[in-house]
């Protein structure tokens, strides 16, 4: 097969200060066989087109900011060759079911408020007078308590997980697979002390709950992680104590 | 950063959902085989008459297997209720309360009446 000279890229556009609705805006692109997608939406930005606006940094799948879906399905564009995608047409629109800024890029707001919600963050334990006069000691770790988080401390903030996601599409309510997955990996952490913050954020509705394991956000997952594993097994943890709450006189919050 | 979370009440549903669940991978597959190929195979001297009405009846004759028909009836009807109410969410079919009242109301009407049927079904 010979490489086409072209491949056809068709981009969903948005401008918040023109009163035009979205429309399509197609971009006839010199095709090389080593090339991204991003590579590509580079070369419309610098040649062909500089008004469309879309995210970017590393070029190596590992910043998480050039997400968008390619065809209809959550990608990264740097993580994508045009070798996959010839002969096209290519289709690009911004993540869905987040509010778009302009153009490819969209607005994160909502997920990094959960961030904090979830306790995404390791929380020492609490501080003797002992623990706090003596030399700070590393806190050191085996490997197997290690690789009881560190598939979950891939996560790279990309949102893809989220446009995958069709319980966070239909609530936007819904902590989602990210930030619950983010909550597994430091209640794992033998490092971590906050298991109890995180409690109410994964036992209400919003939590573990509305998750219904479709299961699409690990498909899409450019970093290996599985959040819907991450998700479930949070869900025999908020059951069990669910019950034993309720059975236990004075455990019930 | 707890005032914003309520504690949901779906880990008692998603329990019955479970259970039933795994009661219907484990015993479903098991009655097809023996009600659907075993028995109308087994037309051998003996094999007639083995799903006879007061034969299958003798087995009620112990109080557990009472039990556990009920709670087979019952676990299998929970586990259908949450089924639909969480695929009708998923096809986008948000009825709100009535559709969660109506499904697990009927699951747990199904419950019901399978108590009161082996608690008035003959002894053998």
């Amino acid at each position: 097969m010979t490489d086409p000279e072209t491949i056809l890229i068709e981009v969903l556009r948005w401008h918040p200060d023109t009163p035009e609705a979205p429309w399509w805006q197609s971009y006839e692109v010199p095709y090389r066989a080593d090339a991204t997608l991003l590579e590509a939406l580079q070369t419309i930005k610098d040649d062909l087109d500089g008004t469309l606006t879309f995210r970017w940094s590393c070029r190596m799948a590992i910043c998480g900011s050039c997400g968008c879906m390619v065809n209809g399905r959550p990608e990264l564009s740097c993580h994508l060759l045009l070798r996959d995608l010839a002969p096209g047409p290519v289709r690009l629109e911004p993540l869905a079911h987040f509010p778009v800024i302009r153009d490819l890029v969209i607005d994160q707001q909502d997920f990094l408020d959960k961030l904090p919600a979830v306790g995404a963050y390791l929380v020492p334990a609490e501080e003797t007078e002992a623990a706090a006069a003596a030399p700070a000691a590393p806190s050191r770790q085996t490997p197997a308590q290690m690789a009881d988080y560190y598939q979950y401390a891939q996560c790279i903030n990309c949102l893809l997980c989220y446009s995958a996601c069709p319980q966070y599409g239909l609530k936007p309510d819904f902590l989602g697979p990210a930030a619950l997955a983010l909550m597994a990996r430091h209640d794992a952490d033998s490092r971590d002390h906050g298991q109890a913050g995180r409690r109410a954020a994964r036992d209400a509705d919003t939590g573990v709950w509305d998750c219904t394991l479709v299961g699409h956000c690990t498909e899409v997952c450019p970093q290996g992680v599985d959040p819907a594993r991450a998700i479930n097994r949070n869900k025999t943890a908020s059951a069990r104590d669910y019950v034993f709450d309720l059975l236990l006189p004075g455990r019930r919050r | 950063m707890n005032a914003r979370f309520r504690r949901s009440h779906e880990p008692l549903f998603w329990l019955l959902f479970g259970a039933g669940g795994l009661l219907a991978a484990l015993v479903l597959p098991a009655l097809v085989l023996f009600t659907g190929v075993i028995v109308p195979v087994a037309r051998g001297p003996g094999g007639e008459g083995l799903l006879d009405y007061t034969r299958v009846l003798g087995l009620l004759a112990w109080p557990g297997a009472r039990v556990a028909l009920a709670g087979s009836i019952a676990l299998l009807a929970w586990h259908a209720a949450h089924r639909i109410l969480h695929l009708c969410h998923d096809l986008g079919v948000h009825a709100g309360r009535g559709l969660k009242w109506s499904c697990y109301g009927s699951a747990a009407l199904v419950s019901l009446l399978a108590c009161g049927l082996v608690i008035l079904l003959p002894s053998p």
